[in-house]
């Protein structure tokens, strides 16, 4: 019952505990995403094509069940999100952020965020 | 969101340009001042959440000086020593040695691909604190990027005294524009080959007024790391070339430009383009700030504009420096 930002993956595999290390992990996260209880928007997907290492986006491409559609309740929730807080997107940006949509999945959902992001105060 | 976001038009920012009508810039130059911009913001947002110091830009220029005492004060406060200067190994050392005198004194500098160099050749944006210095990187000669590099400081400081406004903002017509554009060349010029330096080599040489051949103004140019065009330049404005002269060294230049063959070419490594376009001061604190988790993975790989399978590289050339024989980012 998680969305999963793309920070969690790069976090996971290019960073933290790659694949060749820590098996279980991988083991126990395609069983959730087989059980349907963890996913994450197209906008993730996009985002690891565009900055994943060769071996997230081999994996991530390997794993398209992961992948939710953006159906209409979650962009309407995203736009919601982005109206209340819009510091969430950054105008002069050249790409479009998929923090909201991460949010909106879970919000409709019911599920829980996990991201890398942290406060400035951590 | 109900409504579009409003953000000031990028003429609010950057420096005029000749031939650049604010507004109507091309799609490539519009994406290069958004993407300098970006970094500018970024670069601000970060050094504030890692409460590191901003450096104030500190080095006003008035038009009312002359030219030879604002460049000579700006090198002085560059802090390139003539002798520093002799004993570089190639143009490519001297322009990341100018292009860190530049950012120490709290200017950063970026270089942009894609735009053509009949467009613009360096551009600034006039904010402050952090203003920011863009050299197109087309320009495949290291010396020409050090000209165009100290032309744009001279635009920062002249914004800082006050005397240059924005693109949107500046009133001057055509004729007062190149007025300020001399000013900034002959500074420009008197900061990479100050007067009195030139003039010691001068005496040392037995070359007649107007008898500068491309072989002599090569050779000359060498010592100084700058292109054999600006030193014939500068050796105009000492008096060496006369006006006819200056045309007629001009036109052998050409024919000899004519006659070489196409440079080799060749890829430059997504991380030494990365470190070309951002600058080493931009890529540190990017990087730092990933490490202290203050931005995510993917938040650093669209700043630097770099897949992160390359950090690896990024790190190592970050501690190491920059290897012998890299190929520089052509600006395709």
């Amino acid at each position: 019952m998680y969305s999963l930002d793309t920070s969690f993956f790069m976090d996971w595999q290019a960073r933290y505990y790659p694949l060749d290390l820590f098996p279980t992990l991988e083991r126990n996260l395609v069983g959730m995403i087989g059980a349907g209880t963890c996913g994450a928007v197209e906008l993730v997907k996009e985002e690891i094509d565009a900055v994943g290492t060769p071996g997230l986006r081999t994996w991530a491409s390997s794993h398209s069940g992961l992948f939710l559609p953006m159906t209409p309740e979650v962009q309407i929730e995203a736009a919601a999100i982005e109206a209340s807080y819009p510091e969430l997107m950054d105008p002069k940006g050249l790409n479009e952020s998929a923090d909201a949509y991460v949010i909106a999945l879970a919000k409709t959902k019911g599920w829980l965020v996990v991201s890398q992001e942290t406060s400035v105060q951590e | 969101m109900p409504q579009p976001p409003t953000i000031p038009p990028l003429a609010t920012e950057f420096r005029r340009l000749p031939g650049v009508t604010p507004g109507v810039e091309s799609p490539e130059l519009r994406l290069a001042l958004r993407m300098m911009s970006l970094r500018r913001q970024v670069m601000l947002e970060l050094v504030n959440e890692m409460d590191e110091t901003v450096i104030d830009f500190t080095a006003p220029a008035h038009l009312s000086e002359a030219p030879l005492e604002v460049g000579s004060r700006l090198r002085e406060l560059l802090g390139v020593s003539v002798q520093e200067q002799l004993e570089w190994r190639d143009e490519w050392q001297a322009w990341r040695r100018w292009r860190e005198a530049v950012e120490s004194l709290g200017v950063l500098v970026f270089q942009f691909p894609k735009v053509s160099l009949d467009q613009v050749r360096g551009v600034s944006l006039l904010k402050f604190p952090m203003p920011a210095i863009g050299i197109n990187s087309k320009e495949s000669a290291p010396g020409a990027r050090i000209f165009t590099l100290l032309h744009e400081f001279l635009h920062i400081a002249l914004a800082a005294g006050n005397e240059e406004k924005a693109a949107l903002s500046e009133s001057r017509n055509d004729t007062e524009w190149s007025n300020v554009e001399r000013f900034a060349e002959e500074v420009a010029s008197e900061i990479i080959i100050p007067e009195n330096v030139l003039q010691s080599f001068l005496k040392r040489t037995s070359v007649a007024r107007d008898s500068w051949d491309v072989p002599l103004v090569r050779s000359l140019a060498a010592k100084f790391r700058v292109t054999p065009l600006a030193m014939a330049t500068r050796l105009r404005a000492a008096g060496q070339l006369s006006w006819r002269g200056y045309r007629d060294w001009r036109e052998s230049w050409s024919q000899y430009l004519a006659m070489l063959k196409p440079a080799k070419g060749g890829f430059a490594h997504p991380v030494d383009k990365t470190l070309g376009r951002a600058g080493r001061p931009f890529t540190q604190l990017v990087i730092e700030a990933l490490d202290g988790n203050r931005i995510t993975a993917v938040q650093a790989c669209r700043y630097l504009d770099l897949r992160f399978d390359h950090f690896d590289k990024l790190r190592a050339n970050l501690r190491e420096g920059p290897r012998a024989g890299q190929i520089p980012d052509d600006g395709d």
